[in-house]
């Protein structure tokens, strides 16, 4: 069996049960949510990636721990499928074939989807800055919310991007005096939280959004006590 | 409708007549409304003989005579059953791409089944995120186009020349012109699935899909 074969073998098994038309259509809304500036894009609507079933659950007072169990449940499993979905159709896109990207891949993708929507604005300078919004995206997400501790294998798995699309699923608590009062989780993507998600994904250095990739690991791997 | 007409009759106005002084210019609410001149065209249906579903109640013998039936009805000498790449790509070239994929995503993702220039249908993943859709443009109503939500072309297609009357075949291809499945189209109750092997698939009658054995093996909520 020759090399190549090896590996897409390799990206099925580690990416088995994705769907690459669902990580492109995920790719589509998550893509449509921002113009090529990082503003937000007036006409995009709200993702659901929660079923109407686990919303209506979640809404609800006085939940059991079952209640609590099953939301978490069907929560991660959700957010894994995407993942694997989404990376799935990254790594179609940039010809990648382990499902784990490293950071010529993840920056190819972004490219192309995310940063061509004005091909004109494409000028050194401003690749320049593109490329280190970009790393720092890569950085963020590899090390699960703490750029500052870097893994010794720079990839991009799917516990790194369930990680990614949950905490774009958290959002801050306000209390009545519009004080923090810890996170909570959406069903869904909501453009107004995405554009600036988005803006703190870009930028360097410990922020809210790393904030929310740390405390999105620890759900997803059952680190709260 | 009526506003379409009334701006049209003044475009056409403002068009052939001579500019009038500010004296000659009247209301409209002098003007009688012109009577639609837009032909009401009926819609003719499709010839549809009819049929008898009788899959359940015949043997195994019987079911496999009307496989190989239809199987022959498909595959013969005279059908057009594979492209080779160039002339798949000769041939659908111009539709590889969907220039308008934000517009026609956006239009099956609200429920739009048809506009003036197409008819539309949407595919969901676990009924939530719409991830392919499918044209069939008026100009071109013998070839139904597949799409993924970045406007990329999947499958294409291709239909039999008796299409819409009963029957038709339909034959399935991928982007690179692989045929991935072929249907005979009895009538819109009744349609005979085939791989790109020739393999019998199953039957739809109505909402259900029959194997070989007569075992029900799926539904579908639309034919």
């Amino acid at each position: 069996m020759d090399n190549f074969s090896g590996n897409k073998t390799t990206l099925l098994n580690e990416l088995s049960g994705g769907n690459v038309e669902f990580g492109e259509a995920f790719a589509m809304f998550i893509n449509d949510m921002v113009d090529q500036d990082g503003y937000q894009n007036p006409y995009a609507k709200t993702y659901f990636i929660m079923s109407p079933s686990w919303l209506k659950l979640a809404n609800q007072d006085n939940k059991t721990k079952e209640d609590n169990d099953k939301l978490n449940e069907e929560f991660c499993e959700t957010i894994r499928d995407t993942a694997k979905s989404y990376l799935l159709f990254i790594a179609r896109e940039t010809g990648n074939l382990t499902g784990k990207l490293d950071f010529t891949q993840y920056e190819k993708f972004m490219m192309k989807y995310r940063f061509n929507k004005d091909a004109s604005r494409l000028q050194p300078e401003y690749l320049a800055e593109v490329k280190t919004k970009i790393r720092n995206a890569f950085n963020k997400i590899i090390s699960h919310g703490e750029d500052d501790k870097l893994p010794e294998v720079k990839l991009l798995d799917k516990e790194c991007m369930a990680d990614f699309i949950a905490a774009l699923m958290i959002s801050v608590n306000l209390n009545k005096n519009d004080e923090f009062d810890g996170f909570k989780i959406e069903g869904s993507i909501v453009p107004r939280e995405y554009v600036v998600n988005e803006h703190f994904l870009f930028e360097a250095g410990d922020n809210m959004f790393g904030a929310k990739l740390r405390i999105a690991h620890k759900m997803l791997n059952n680190q709260f006590e | 409708m009526k506003k379409i007409l009334i701006n049209l009759f003044l475009l056409t106005s403002f068009v052939s007549c001579p500019a009038y002084a500010i004296e000659n210019i009247f209301s409209l609410d002098d003007i009688e409304p012109q009577p639609s001149t837009v032909e009401q065209i009926e819609k003719a249906e499709p010839l549809e003989a009819t049929v008898q579903f009788d899959w359940l109640d015949i043997n195994q013998a019987q079911r496999e005579g009307q496989i190989n039936h239809y199987k022959d009805l498909l595959f013969n000498e005279n059908s057009k059953i594979y492209f080779s790449g160039e002339e798949f790509k000769k041939n659908f070239s111009e539709y590889k791409k969907d220039r308008n994929f934000k517009l026609h995503y956006m239009l099956t993702n609200n429920g739009v089944t048809e506009d003036e220039d197409a008819k539309y249908c949407a595919f969901y993943y676990k009924k939530n995120t719409l991830v392919m859709y499918a044209i069939q443009y008026k100009t071109n109503t013998h070839n139904s186009f597949y799409y993924t939500a970045f406007g990329k072309l999947y499958y294409v297609d291709v239909t039999s020349e008796e299409y819409p009357n009963f029957p038709y075949t339909s034959m399935q291809y991928d982007r690179k012109g692989k045929l991935k499945s072929a249907i005979y189209f009895v009538s819109k109750d009744l349609q005979y699935m085939y791989g790109p092997n020739k393999e019998f698939q199953g039957v739809w009658y109505k909402d259900k899909m029959y194997d070989k054995n007569g075992k029900q093996a799926l539904t579908r909520t639309n034919w």
